[in-house]
């Protein structure tokens, strides 16, 4: 069973949901999906759910990314490999207004990014991330079973188009 | 059958609504990517006739390292910010304002929550949706910078 069928059933579940710009200059040119729990999220009335969630939309339209393929490199990035490299995590950093976020997932194929859980930053030390990763690779396995977030190294076209890389 | 939600913000203007946080929060949002992505844009331009950052920090009076932080995201960023790494560059900024218009949503709904849920889920097109109006919204642009008159010491 391939990684998009089991995508497919998980929308069908609703333990992942597909995000679709609201916006009127509309031409997805990435996909995202989206846990329930940052979904939920989304739909809050504030500020800081309103600035991810346009952050999001202009990822799933195909803006520029920048990333860090350098596991604790990343600074202002938005994107960031996580270690151990070889899980194929990243997180998605909305670093304004504070608190900032971190969304922990990986990619299914180029472009195809789900998203699996939503932290705050100011609440990450060491054993919180390697307890937030662990988590992220729990909530993958659990989903897409043998089929492994995309890990194909560290060459930032091999995940993403239109990215900006400064490694 | 899946279900698709869109999380829309787009409202009809209306001079007595007050705002939501989320309708100011996302606009926000997305007037800072908007600045990032010109700003990036051009420097992605610059860059492969081998504009360096050094020379970018150079020219706007910062170190290299502020410009590697800067260029890799906007959280930070302040409108002097951007006009100082737009004329490193050498551009200036060119704005215009555009009304907000109904959202376009992509993928028809077949959720029978839509009515109750919280979120606002995925549709048809609203009725005033206006097909036209797809490429007004491009209002931000970058300029190049007029040359400026030499000085003569």
């Amino acid at each position: 069973m391939s990684i998009q069928i089991l995508i497919e059933k998980c929308l069908e579940n609703e333990t992942l949901f597909i995000l679709h710009p609201s916006a009127p200059e509309v031409g997805a040119k990435r996909i995202i999906y989206l846990s329930p729990v940052v979904m939920e999220f989304l739909g809050r009335d504030d500020f800081r759910s309103s600035r991810l969630l346009s952050e999001l939309e202009a990822f799933v339209m195909g803006d520029i990314v920048s990333i860090s393929m350098i596991p604790r490199n990343a600074r202002s990035e938005m994107m960031g490999m996580l270690e151990p490299i070889e899980n194929g995590l990243f997180d998605y950093r909305s670093r304004a207004p504070r608190p900032g976020l971190r969304l922990i997932g990986g990619f299914a194929r180029k472009d195809c990014f789900i998203a699996l859980g939503m932290y705050l930053r100011r609440t990450m030390n060491e054993p919180e991330w390697r307890a937030a990763i662990r988590e992220c690779d729990l909530a993958w396995a659990e989903r897409f079973k043998k089929h492994l977030p995309m890990m194909t190294g560290v060459d930032p076209s091999d995940y993403l188009s239109n990215y900006f890389c400064m490694d | 059958v899946t279900t698709s939600r869109t999380i829309s913000v787009w409202t009809e203007f209306n001079e007595s609504s007050q705002l939501s946080k989320k309708e100011l929060g996302y606009f926000r949002g997305r007037l800072s990517n908007k600045l990032y992505q010109t700003v990036i844009g051009e420097f992605r331009k610059r860059e492969s006739a081998r504009f360096s950052k050094a020379k970018l920090a150079r020219r706007i009076r910062k170190k290299p390292e502020q410009i590697t932080r800067l260029l890799a995201g906007p959280g930070n960023w302040t409108i002097d910010t951007v006009s100082d790494l737009l004329l490193g560059l050498g551009f200036e900024l060119g704005l215009s304002a555009i009304p907000i218009t109904s959202p376009l949503v992509s993928e028809p709904e077949n959720n029978s929550q839509q009515e109750n849920s919280p979120l606002r889920f995925a549709g048809m097109p609203s009725d005033d949706y206006d097909p036209s109006s797809l490429g007004r919204r491009q209002g931000i642009n970058s300029l190049p910078s007029q040359p400026q008159p030499q000085i003569q010491q």
